[in-house]
């Protein structure tokens, strides 16, 4: 099997919370807050992996932990082959030439006193490069993310939300990496604007053939853009497998739950009676057991006691409870 | 049904005026709201949905916005033309209007109780059945916790959070938003909150209020998506329990589609589309509505690309000439870049800015 | 948005600081005074004093005359045109807090910037070394360097220097801490920049503007303080047409001719006020709300 372009073993990511006085005093044990929680994943060349997940699922950390922006706890992250998780300082620096990231908010993310020349060569400047390969690079890159030659003097602030991501998009391509991670990279645009971006990413990936990791909490955008998809809940994979086969017959309930929350523009289809109920748990005191178990109409008492282990229960096909595969009915989890 | 319209816009125009440009936000725009109807409005940034829900409840700006012409009758009478302490009066119990971010909507040293006792205290003083009575907690307003000064303090000293005087009314109210537990929430502050529950607060703030009409200005964006389905499904009960009107503002046409019963497209300041929602998502009438709606990716991937509308959202500092769509739409030709198309009715009920529903 | 030409600023936004200037009657007042003052030091200074009609040290016989046609701010005790020495006076009290400034103002942003981007050991070392100098109230401070530097004009900077600068430093910090955490950081740091290439390309250039408004206001601040030295003998020393000095010179004429020390005392006030008016105008036009009302 040809080697994977990114793998992630057991990665956990936690933030300790600072305790009270009171509660240093006491020498009561630091909590952490547990973003990342033993997540192992992989993700090939020219594939997209899509992550998904809501509020406090802990996929904006993990696709920032991937990249190494932040320092895992534990767990190993290996890319091309070598293992980068322990790497520091200059070494550490280096790998920007291969990684990159698309961050959310394309208003926060582009310096908004730097010309959109110098927003974009900033990967290129940092590893030296010459002033005449600077400038052609430049080049290629606008032409690839469609914005006009003359955008180069111009500051960001005079372009529109759509138009920055795309700057931003280009800085990310001008080091020729292999992998990037997008992190939300449509959710701060407007619609008809967010359908030119993914199309726009879509193509670089087929012509130039990189891997992507796509955080989004947005269903239809996963279903859109990725080959393969992972959903996260409160810091843990709880499915991953080919997006079709994931969110079409779903082997976890919260995938489900999810799928089925999405709104549709038909309004003879109606949501139904999405039962959930709850909210997500703490990330600092997760409940014991599965951590969906809380809000999960199907939980047993083995749910509560033991924490399901995320295992391929078909070929391709992974999940994160103890009765994945026997949940095969409707995606809608009705009240009982 | 030929009852006067709770609410009616007639050719209302708004604009931005600064020392250097003047923008027309809203466009000769007019529409009607019937008594127990949801009504979404969707557009995109610059369409000026936002800036017609605060005109609405008269919340705008001014300056530098400005009402240059046009009515806003609610029951009847002129919004635009009411002095404030008459608007003052009609808002909560007549107008109310919930936001995006829950957090900055609730005032955070006050806890969750007595906000809502806060609100039924503003209803109970404009009801007919109201007396002033000898300091009696039942009929005088809830009176003031003494948890935000103990907060400053910063030592949280027992007994320092107030419930209000409403307390049952308000445990009720928060059972209906499906908040679980609501004994102990009215206790918690907004920032102990999670983004659903603190939007289910602030929808319980409104309609204890039992407003006629309820303008929502993207209230579910800022939600996780499940959360987001128990919120449209909970203003959906809102329409049946209430018989409130809604008005729905938001950029996401999918959403709309869960709790309308009719939508209005705007785009750029002007209204290009108005219809049911039974056939709007069937068939659209105006290029851009039928844009947003290929814009949403439904297919999976190997399905093949979506197709964008191409360009960006006008800069309505110098719009574009004619139809203000017509330089991202497919179907232009050469009327659509000399002439501003208004609005006609090529089917009953469905109206759409478009030369290509023209008759003639 | 023609802005092909190549400069090192944005030709739209300074226009659009210009129109928020030129709003209120009160900016432009003090745009106005800090113009006219900047212009008349650096004419003074460039032509050496020689296109005034005569020389701010010329001694006459007309002692204390009042003002008149010849003499429009009269004269003072030792028969020297007032208006003359007002006016000459201005290189002094420009050339001072100009030094002053740019010294304060650039060691400041360094140290602070460094402080507050690199943090750590370094961050400590720096914002204690900044806590010893506050420590000292200012004046003290300038009066001690001073007294030990020996008096002058130049020696003044050398001892005001050092009472400004760590204010610079903490504002250069808290500027580069609420930067730090603005995305277009992180995404330099994912480009692979080095933090030294990151500090001075991406913090100075968005932490500057604040600090140059603090530093309009500052300007006649020192100005007055430079005004006390002079005042108590440790800055401009005699016969220089400064300020302060002449202000303390012909305090004794207060009441019988009040001309002399009331007019330079005056000048100090309207240009240290103008400065304070033009700060705060720019400090104004720097919150994004006002500028989008005006472009």
């Amino acid at each position: 099997m040809s080697e994977r372009l990114l793998e992630v073993d057991r990665l956990v990511k936690y933030f300790p919370v600072h305790g009270s006085l009171g509660d240093q005093i006491r020498r009561r044990p630091r909590l952490n807050v547990r973003a990342v929680d033993e997540v192992s994943l992989s993700i090939g060349s020219n594939e997209t992996l899509g992550v998904v997940g809501e509020s406090g699922s802990g996929k904006t950390t993990l696709g920032r932990t991937v990249l190494m922006l932040e320092r895992p706890t534990s767990g190993t992250i290996t890319f091309r082959g070598q293992t980068i998780s322990s790497l520091k300082g200059e070494q550490l620096r280096q790998l920007r030439k291969k990684m990159q990231i698309v961050f959310q908010n394309p208003y926060s993310s582009l310096d908004p006193r730097a010309r959109v020349r110098d927003i974009i060569a900033e990967p290129l400047r940092a590893f030296g490069a010459a002033r005449g390969v600077i400038d052609r690079e430049v080049e290629r890159v606008l032409e690839a993310v469609n914005l006009p030659e003359d955008s180069t003097l111009r500051f960001a602030h005079e372009f529109s939300g759509g138009q920055r991501q795309r700057i931003a998009v280009a800085r990310a391509l001008i080091v020729s990496p292999d992998f990037i991670v997008l992190d939300e990279p449509t959710s701060a645009l407007d619609s008809s604007v967010q359908a030119q971006i993914l199309n726009l990413l879509r193509k670089i990936q087929d012509d130039i053939g990189l891997g992507f990791m796509l955080i989004t909490h947005n269903v239809d955008v996963v279903k859109f853009m990725a080959h393969r998809v992972a959903v996260m809940y409160s810091g843990k994979l709880v499915e991953v497998g080919n997006t079709r086969a994931v969110l079409e017959s779903p082997f976890h309930p919260y995938t489900s739950l999810l799928v089925a929350s999405v709104p549709k523009p038909d309004p003879d289809n109606k949501i139904g009676d999405v039962n959930i109920v709850g909210e997500v748990p703490s990330a600092v005191n997760p409940p014991p057991g599965c951590r969906f178990n809380p809000r999960c109409p199907y939980a047993q008492d083995v749910c509560r006691r033991d924490e399901p282990l995320l295992r391929e229960v078909a070929p391709g096909r992974w999940s994160a409870c103890h009765f994945a595969g026997e949940l095969k009915e409707s995606p809608t989890p009705g009240s009982a | 049904m030929a009852e006067q319209p709770l609410l009616e816009i007639k050719n209302l125009n708004v604009s931005y005026r600064s020392a250097v440009k003047t923008i027309r936000a809203i466009d000769n725009v007019s529409l009607s709201v019937n008594r127990s109807e949801i009504i979404a409005i969707v557009g995109e940034s610059g369409s000026g949905k936002s800036t017609l829900g605060l005109s609405i409840i008269n919340l705008l700006q001014k300056p530098p916005a400005v009402v240059d012409s046009g009515q806003i009758l609610f029951q009847g009478k002129d919004v635009i033309k009411l002095p404030e302490r008459e608007m003052a009066s009609l808002r909560g119990t007549g107008i109310s209007m919930i936001f995006q971010d829950p957090l900055s909507s609730l005032d955070p040293v006050y806890t969750v109780g007595w906000q809502i006792s806060e609100a039924i205290a503003m209803r109970e003083k404009r009801s007919a059945s109201w007396k002033p009575g000898p300091f009696k907690r039942e009929d005088s307003e809830p009176a003031p916790p003494s948890g935000g000064a103990r907060r400053v303090v910063g030592v949280r000293l027992p007994r320092s959070r107030r419930r209000g005087a409403y307390s049952e009314e308000v445990i009720e109210a928060l059972k209906r938003v499906q908040i679980a537990d609501p004994e102990r929430v009215i206790d918690r502050y907004p920032h102990e909150l999670s983004g659903g529950m603190a939007q289910r607060v602030m929808i319980t703030n409104a309609i204890v209020q039992r407003p006629s009409l309820l303008i929502a200005d993207e209230p579910t964006s800022a939600l996780d998506v499940t959360t987001q389905a128990q919120v449209l499904r909970l203003m959906r009960e809102m329409r049946r329990d209430l018989g409130a009107s809604i008005l729905l503002i938001t950029h996401d046409l999918a959403v709309a589609a869960q709790v309308a019963d009719r939508v209005v497209v705007m785009y750029a300041g002007e209204v290009v589309e108005f219809s049911d929602a039974s056939r709007i998502f069937k068939k659209p009438l105006h290029p851009y509505t039928e844009g947003l709606l290929n814009s949403i990716p439904r297919k999976y991937r190997e399905e093949g690309r979506l197709e964008a509308i191409p360009g960006d959202v006008p800069d309505l500092r110098s719009p574009p000439s004619g139809c203000r769509f017509h330089p991202r739409c497919k179907y232009a030709f050469e009327r659509c870049a000399a002439e501003r198309p208004h609005l006609v009715e090529p089917e009953p009920g469905r109206m759409a800015a478009c030369f290509l529903r023209y008759s003639s | 948005m023609q802005k092909r030409r190549i400069l090192p600023f944005d030709t739209e936004e300074t226009a659009i600081t210009f129109r928020i200037l030129r709003s209120s009657v009160v900016t432009t007042a003090g745009l106005v005074i800090v113009v006219g003052f900047l212009a008349t030091a650096v004419v003074l200074w460039l032509t050496r004093d020689s296109i005034l009609p005569y020389s701010p040290f010329t001694i006459t016989p007309a002692l204390l005359q009042a003002p008149s046609l010849v003499h429009p701010f009269g004269t003072d005790n030792l028969g020297r045109d007032v208006l003359i020495r007002v006016l000459a006076g201005a290189p002094y009290d420009a050339e001072v807090p100009l030094a002053v400034l740019a010294i304060a103002v650039s060691l400041g942003l360094v140290s602070g910037t460094a402080a507050g981007y690199l943090g750590g050991r370094i961050e400590e070392v720096i914002m204690r070394i900044t806590d010893i100098f506050l420590a000292f109230p200012g004046l003290v401070l300038a009066l001690a360097i001073a007294d030990s530097l020996g008096a002058g004009v130049n020696t003044s900077i050398l001892a005001l220097a050092p009472v400004w600068w760590p204010t610079y430093t903490r504002l250069a910090r808290g500027e580069t801490l609420s930067i730090k955490s603005q995305q277009y950081m992180e995404a330099s740091r994912a480009s692979g920049q080095k933090a030294r290439y990151i500090m001075f390309h991406h913090v100075v250039p968005n932490i500057i503007p604040v600090l140059l408004v603090y530093a309009t206001i500052d300007f006649g601040n020192i100005i007055l303080t430079f005004s006390v030295l002079s005042f108590l003998g440790v800055g401009a020393q005699v016969p220089l047409p400064e300020w302060g000095l002449s202000t303390v010179q012909q305090e004794q004429y207060l009441t019988s001719a009040p001309w002399a020390p009331i007019l330079p005392g005056l000048a100090i006030v309207v240009v240290a006020l103008g400065f304070a008016l033009l700060g705060d105008g720019l400090r104004d036009a720097l919150d994004p709300k006002t500028r989008s009302l005006y472009g």
